[in-house]
């Protein structure tokens, strides 16, 4: 089964991920900022997305 | 050595077979010798493929009636072939579920008999019947097994209710126009699925091929859809070559 992990890294997180090896600091920690605004106005948005992001996942 | 890939929709209706067609003859441009495997009972892969609409063999119904299941495989072109379902009555499909139940190596036993021919064997595989999707996905080991699914609330709620299934998501007939599908699109990639990086976009190009019996890179050479298709079977490519990367270094 493939990594699904790969799939979701993004470029940004892929630079990232250049710069934790160069600077030897794998825990460098990251927040998209503009990602999370995208999710947070995704999700006020549209009442059903906002519903299912609050259940627990199966 | 052959790959295998599956293809199974979230819910009905969001595209399988026509995306499955689509992916082989984009694979088969590439210069890959590709073998379409209809596990679907709708039997409408081959409208695909330009078999006529009343041909009714195939390998569900070659077993059922007794015969050898390589009869009922079709050329379309050289290093593009068909193994459709075949024409079978709900009795007749349930018949098949029932027998794959208890020969769950159905396919996994006559794989290898392909495997020197072609270089991809692509799964067309149905919604509701276990046995068929677990002969291909579990017993014969599909080495990619995707999932499609259209960007809407429907198939939202459905990928949540399985969050534990850890197969990749296609998604068809993306319009980024639609607030709705960007914000979907928007919540998929930050924290949903896991995705295939290349969406195939919405494009009316993709139902007027069908209906004029021609392969989507011939009849909308150009379109949007036929891009996205061609990218997605180079991703194809780069993912076998990821996964031979990973068997080679496994001990």
């Amino acid at each position: 089964m493939a990594n699904p992990t790969t799939a979701r890294l993004t470029s940004e997180e892929d630079d990232i991920d250049v710069l934790r090896g160069h600077l030897q600091m794998p825990e460098l920690p990251y927040v998209d900022f503009s990602a999370q605004r995208a999710r947070a106005q995704a999700l006020a948005r549209w009442p059903l997305f906002a519903e299912l992001a609050q259940e627990p996942r199966r | 050595m052959s790959t295998t890939l599956s293809l199974q929709g979230v819910r009905g209706g969001v595209g399988v077979t026509t995306m499955t067609a689509a992916l082989g003859h984009a694979l088969h441009a590439q210069g890959e010798r590709v073998l379409l495997v209809e596990g679907n009972p709708d039997h409408l892969l081959g409208l695909h493929l330009g078999l006529p609409a009343a041909e009714a063999r195939g390998w569900a119904r070659a077993w059922l009636d007794g015969d050898d299941w390589r009869d009922a495989a079709f050329e379309a072109r050289p290093g593009l072939a068909l193994l459709p379902y075949g024409l079978a009555s709900d009795a007749e499909v349930a018949a098949v579920e029932e027998r794959l139940r208890q020969s769950p190596r159905f396919w996994a036993e006559r794989l290898p008999l392909l495997a020197a021919q072609f270089d991809w064997i692509l799964f067309d595989l149905p919604q509701r019947l276990d046995a068929h999707v677990a002969a291909v996905n579990q017993h014969a080991a599909c080495a990619l097994p995707l999932r499609l699914a259209t960007v809407d609330p429907g198939c939202h709620v459905l990928l949540q209710r399985r969050a534990g299934d850890a197969r990749r998501v296609l998604c068809n007939r993306y319009d980024p126009t639609l607030a709705v599908q960007r914000d979907l699109m928007q919540l998929w990639i930050d924290g949903g699925p896991p995705l295939v990086p290349q969406p195939l976009h919405e494009d009316a190009s993709v139902s007027a091929a069908l209906a004029r019996k021609l392969p989507l890179d011939v009849d909308a050479d150009g379109s949007q859809a036929a891009a996205d298709v061609a990218s997605l079977a180079v991703w194809c490519l780069a993912e076998r070559g990821r996964l031979r990367a990973r068997q080679g270094r496994a001990p």
